[in-house]
């Protein structure tokens, strides 16, 4: 359980999937103008991040490894990925409605998010702490998927809030659009440096 | 409409196909010179770890021997310990005496330009000849088992040491079970 | 073809017209050597699924159009995979994850459906190399910045400079260093449009 905690606790602050690791840059700052887009972005990219987490495993465990194709990888993860999302707005679309008006828009979105695959991969690549041989188990993806997509959530949301309040300042006119949003995020991921080093 | 349905999967199927049998193509050319890097690769550490040495034998539980001529002349492990920003993969090499005689980080994920300085030659030859048990302090190094913390990064220097500790045990530990 | 060139590389650079592609952008141009490895595998990868969608795009049913591209560009970022761990270790240790995270790189998926998929295979390919060197060039400009204040070096020669800016090449000094280099080009723009 301790281990469970460490790695959500490292996703979501000290490694923070955006802000530390430059994971799903693009809808951090294509989608982050209002706190509501912004929460509606990241709940669905946090949904698909634990779905593809547990998919992916899946795949690496019973496809990839025992056929000995694990040069596939990134083609399969990839694949299952757009599938999931295109899945999953199909579900929403007819099971829940109120969900798919909510986030329905951001799903096709979240294929090129690179935090997605990104997530995917690593589970795969590090080195399990639960059991001693090979990567992470079933359960430290699930988390790690979690906790990764609430990490972005909590950067895109924050951010957003950042971004609302620059709407009605005064800037330099050079300065107006992307260059202050980068610059307002480069503040944020300062402030997320002061998490580094705690370790759980 | 299912006939559509048909037609679209088996397109896809077959860019997939024709896409797996190209990897498979530039896989097995590459694999072999993948697996000779990493093995250069390790060979090289570790003949910076155990510079004494000129060949080298798997022993047990990861520990190399190395050797010049038909002397051992020390071993080499990899041990992988928490840094400060995740992990840390050292190669230490210790002699026959039980000196340190070099360390290789193999990876890390230290912060740019303070952790990661543990991957500079400045520090890593500090290791040279030092004795165990190795302590870290902050400023010049004054005795034989002190190795300097790189500044700003004590928490990585400690955790550097740390490493060559535990290797150090794992050596031992194999010596007396042998014995 | 010259003009298509010049296009990616000035009018509509993808990284500081576009503002596409930013994860690559900002996660590895801690070093010029990462900038400029992770510039040529994508423009690598660019001009070929550029070409090969070309090739294909009247065999490709509109409907499976972009699980098409991804699977194309999936193959030749894993072929590029290959090559760099088999070729450069080193590099390919230092550009991690981000390499294989090039199929999710907008700029190829964007130029795959803008422009492949509606022209020859030659003015494909001058549009994947343009864009590639525009992307490169850019990589190549931020990289040589945050290594130069960020650790006092650049291609791993030192400067001389005694205490460099640690900020800079941790991920604040990434945004940093983007936000005030498109701010300078909006005064640029501004100025020339000025005139």
């Amino acid at each position: 359980m301790p281990a469970l905690v460490a790695i959500a606790l490292t996703s979501i602050f000290t490694q923070n999937f955006v802000l530390v690791k430059f994971y799903g840059i693009c809808p951090f700052l294509g989608v982050s103008k209002k706190v509501d887009t912004a929460l509606g972005m990241g709940m669905a990219v946090t949904f698909v991040m634990t779905l593809a987490s547990i998919m992916t495993w899946l795949c690496q465990q019973f496809i990839l490894i025992p056929l000995n194709i694990e040069y596939m990888q990134t083609i399969a993860f990839i694949v299952i990925i757009a599938a999931l999302v295109q899945f999953v707005e199909m579900f929403l679309q007819k099971s829940i409605p109120s969900l798919y008006s909510a986030l329905g828009i951001y799903l096709p979105l979240i294929t090129t998010n690179c935090a997605v695959l990104g997530v995917a991969l690593l589970n795969v690549r590090t080195a399990s702490v639960i059991s001693t041989a090979g990567s992470y188990t079933l359960i430290e993806s699930i988390v790690n998927g979690f906790s990764a997509g609430i990490g972005f959530m909590l950067a895109i949301v924050l951010f957003a809030g950042v971004r609302e309040r620059l709407e009605n300042s005064d800037i330099p006119k050079a300065l107006e659009g992307f260059p202050i949003a980068l610059i307002s995020a480069s503040l944020l991921a300062l402030a997320f440096l002061g998490f580094q080093g705690m370790s759980f | 409409m299912k006939k559509e349905f048909i037609k679209l999967a088996g397109v896809l199927c077959l860019i997939t196909l024709v896409a797996a049998l190209l990897l498979a193509w530039v896989n097995g050319i590459t694999a072999p010179k993948i697996a000779l890097a990493e093995l250069k690769a390790s060979r090289h550490a570790m003949k910076q770890v155990l510079p004494e040495a000129t060949n080298f034998k798997e022993w047990e539980n990861g520990i190399f021997r190395g050797f010049n001529s038909d002397a051992t002349v020390g071993y080499c492990v990899t041990v992988v310990t928490n840094g400060y920003g995740g992990e840390l993969s050292v190669m230490v090499g210790i002699g026959e005496d039980g000196t340190v005689k070099g360390i290789e980080v193999l990876s890390h994920s230290e912060t740019a330009g303070l952790g990661a300085k543990a991957t500079d030659e400045v520090f890593k030859n500090q290791f040279a000849d030092k004795r165990l048990p190795l302590e870290v302090v902050k400023g010049k190094a004054s005795a034989d088992n002190q190795i300097e913390a790189i500044t700003g990064a004590t928490i990585t220097s400690r955790a550097v040491a740390g490493a060559v500790k535990t290797a150090a045990e794992l050596i031992e530990e194999a010596k007396g079970g042998v014995k | 073809m010259l003009k298509t060139i010049k296009r990616g590389i000035i009018e509509e650079n993808p990284t500081f017209v576009q503002v596409l592609g930013m994860c690559p952008t900002l996660a590895v141009t801690t070093s010029l050597a990462n900038g400029i490895g992770m510039g040529l595998s994508v423009t690598f990868v660019l001009t070929l699924s550029n070409m090969l969608v070309s090739l294909l795009r009247k065999l490709i049913p509109q409907k499976i159009r972009i699980a098409a591209y991804v699977v194309i560009i999936a193959t030749f970022v894993t072929i590029v995979d290959m090559i760099l761990k088999a070729f450069f270790p080193a590099l390919s240790s230092s550009l991690g994850l981000f390499i294989p995270l090039i199929v999710v790189n907008c700029i190829i998926l964007a130029r795959a459906e803008a422009f492949a998929s509606k022209n020859t295979v030659l003015k494909s390919a001058a549009d994947g190399i343009g864009m590639g060197i525009g992307f490169t060039i850019a990589l190549s400009i931020i990289s040589a910045i945050r290594e130069i204040l960020g650790n006092g070096t650049i291609l791993g020669m030192s400067l001389g400079i005694t205490n460099p800016a640690v900020i800079m090449i941790l991920p604040p000094g990434g945004f940093l260093t983007l936000g005030l280099l498109l701010g300078l080009i909006n005064v640029i723009k501004n100025r020339k449009g000025e005139r």
